[in-house]
């Protein structure tokens, strides 16, 4: 077997050991590569400022664990955004897996979720909402009868920033941090289409593509992945926010340079070894 | 920390490393932990249906009377026809009942957000002032409108393409391969920050999940110099 027959029949094992190494060596000794700048995540962070104190802002999380590391960054970054413009934030979920996060950031962002002080009065975890595009629909039609109860039990209704809000009429902004089904489309048919609603998404990397066309005309702004919620820590340093996703970016980057490598090297392989048996 | 919050993140490292193990080769450990995944994913959403279930219908029927929940609650009980072979045709009542409330409500907004205003956003003036990494710049707004036309073109079937069509229709190949590619970078993009997820936990200093690190590299090291000596043997 030639040099260039082996470059093609590499063992996957060697390379998701190279992987492993390339992966792990940043989060344990950060390099600092510098981080570039998406119009998708500044049109986000620029739609955001426009937020006004008390403006209500619907922040769905519709992915579940296994979307855990790219998105939920993106929904700690969003929630300490929306805090610091005094916004209402009324969170939700149509993944059920997915609604534990919301009490999650809730701690991390606010130090505390249902004992807060400002718990019901500047922020509020409805939990689940089942049935995915019907739940949407039925959400913009009277938020309380479909939430009857928060994430924590107590009803909805006595809730003091809930008795002004009753559908989509009243939410000024909706972010939907979305990794598939129910989730951009779905936001955009039942909310966005029907009540004008400016919305904003934070998605995976797989559903980015899918997710651009809709950007900027029926979505204000996009979170594109781990790299997306990466810029937008960037852009929150002056309200003091600290980030966490310098070093998986450089994590990001090298694995992406051995991908890059391996692809080369395949395709050398594949050409040299056509044209010596062409020759 | 905590013995629970000790014992869960213990519990996450051994798991995640049992899922890790199947790079080297399917094995019991990694089934062990596919089994167990479902059927925790499995238990949460049963649990978390029943009790909106509760919210929702059962407690406003049983605690306020509201007589109008019975009907959503007799059409859910239908669903489990579906194990019955006899009475199979019963479970087709809620299910028609669902598909169509989620046609019906998907259609409402369909037209006008996935039709009428991508059509508007594709064929919109472009912008002059816009910076050249925008969709709306006068250059991407040309390269969108040629892809887009030469895609169709692409699925005109109902004419032999040769002549001017077989041209727009190369277009409409060589759009549609960037656009693939593009979402399989996007698709190595978001493996890559899964696999960053996971070491970020396994790795992280200041937790207990890199106890169980070394232990699994040792195991798998065991088991690849035991199989080897096997191999040797035979």
């Amino acid at each position: 077997m030639s040099f260039f027959d082996k470059l093609e029949k590499v063992d996957p094992r060697l390379m998701y050991v190279l992987l492993f190494i390339v992966v792990a060596l940043p989060l344990v000794r950060p390099f600092g590569l510098p981080i570039s700048m998406s119009p998708m995540t500044v049109a986000f962070y620029d739609t955001v400022e426009k937020i006004k104190p008390g403006d209500v802002a619907v922040v769905s999380i519709d992915y579940s664990p296994a979307s855990q590391p790219e998105q939920y960054p993106q929904t700690k970054a969003v929630m300490a955004h929306l805090s610091a413009k005094g916004a209402k934030i009324v969170c939700l979920g149509f993944w059920a897996d997915g609604a534990p996060f919301i009490d999650r950031a809730f701690k991390d962002v606010f130090g505390k979720s249902k004992d807060h002080p400002k718990y019901g009065t500047d922020f509020v975890n409805l939990g689940w909402v089942p049935n995915g595009e019907v739940g949407m629909a039925s959400i913009g039609k009277d938020i309380q009868t479909t939430c009857p109860k928060d994430y924590y039990g107590s009803p909805t209704a006595a809730i003091p920033m809930m008795k002004d809000i009753k559908g989509g009429r009243d939410f000024k902004l909706v972010v939907s941090l979305a990794s598939g089904t129910p989730g951009v489309p779905e936001w955009l048919r039942q909310i966005q289409a029907q009540y004008g609603v400016t919305f904003l998404t934070g998605v995976t990397a797989v559903s980015a593509p899918a997710t651009r066309q809709y950007f900027p005309a029926q979505v204000a702004g996009v979170l594109e992945g781990l790299a997306g919620a990466a810029e937008y820590e960037v852009l929150l340093i002056k309200y003091g926010y600290i980030g966490t996703l310098a070093p998986p970016m450089d994590s990001q980057s090298f694995s992406h340079l051995l991908v890059i490598i391996f692809i080369v090297l395949g395709n050398v392989g594949f050409v040299l070894r056509k044209y010596g048996k062409a020759k | 920390m905590d013995t629970f919050e000790l014992l869960g993140t213990l519990m996450a490292a051994a798991f995640t490393l049992m899922v890790y193990s199947f790079f080297y080769k399917e094995n019991k450990a990694y089934r062990f932990a596919e089994h167990v995944f479902i059927g925790l994913a499995v238990a949460h959403s049963t649990v978390i249906s029943s009790k909106y279930v509760w919210d929702t219908a059962l407690a406003p029927l049983t605690t306020k009377g509201d007589a109008f929940w019975i009907l959503p609650i007799l059409v859910g009980l239908l669903f489990p026809f579906f194990f019955s072979k006899k009475y199979f045709w019963i479970y087709r009542i809620p299910v028609s009942t669902v598909v169509g409330t989620g046609i019906g409500l998907g259609m409402a907004g369909l037209l006008r957000s996935q039709f009428i205003d991508q059509i508007a956003q594709t064929i919109a003036l472009p912008n002059l002032k816009a910076t050249w990494i925008s969709g709306s710049h006068p250059i991407n707004m040309a390269l969108i409108a040629i892809g887009t036309v030469g895609t169709l073109f692409f699925f005109i079937f109902t004419v032999e393409q040769k002549g001017p069509l077989l041209y727009a229709s190369h277009v409409g190949r060589w759009t549609m391969m960037i656009a693939f590619g593009a979402a399989f970078g996007f698709t190595v993009m978001a493996r890559m920050s899964l696999l960053i997820g996971r070491l970020q936990f396994l790795l992280d200093p200041t937790g207990v999940a890199w106890y169980l690190v070394p232990v699994a590299v040792v195991i798998i090291a065991a088991v690849v110099l035991m199989e080897r000596g096997k191999g040797a043997k035979s």
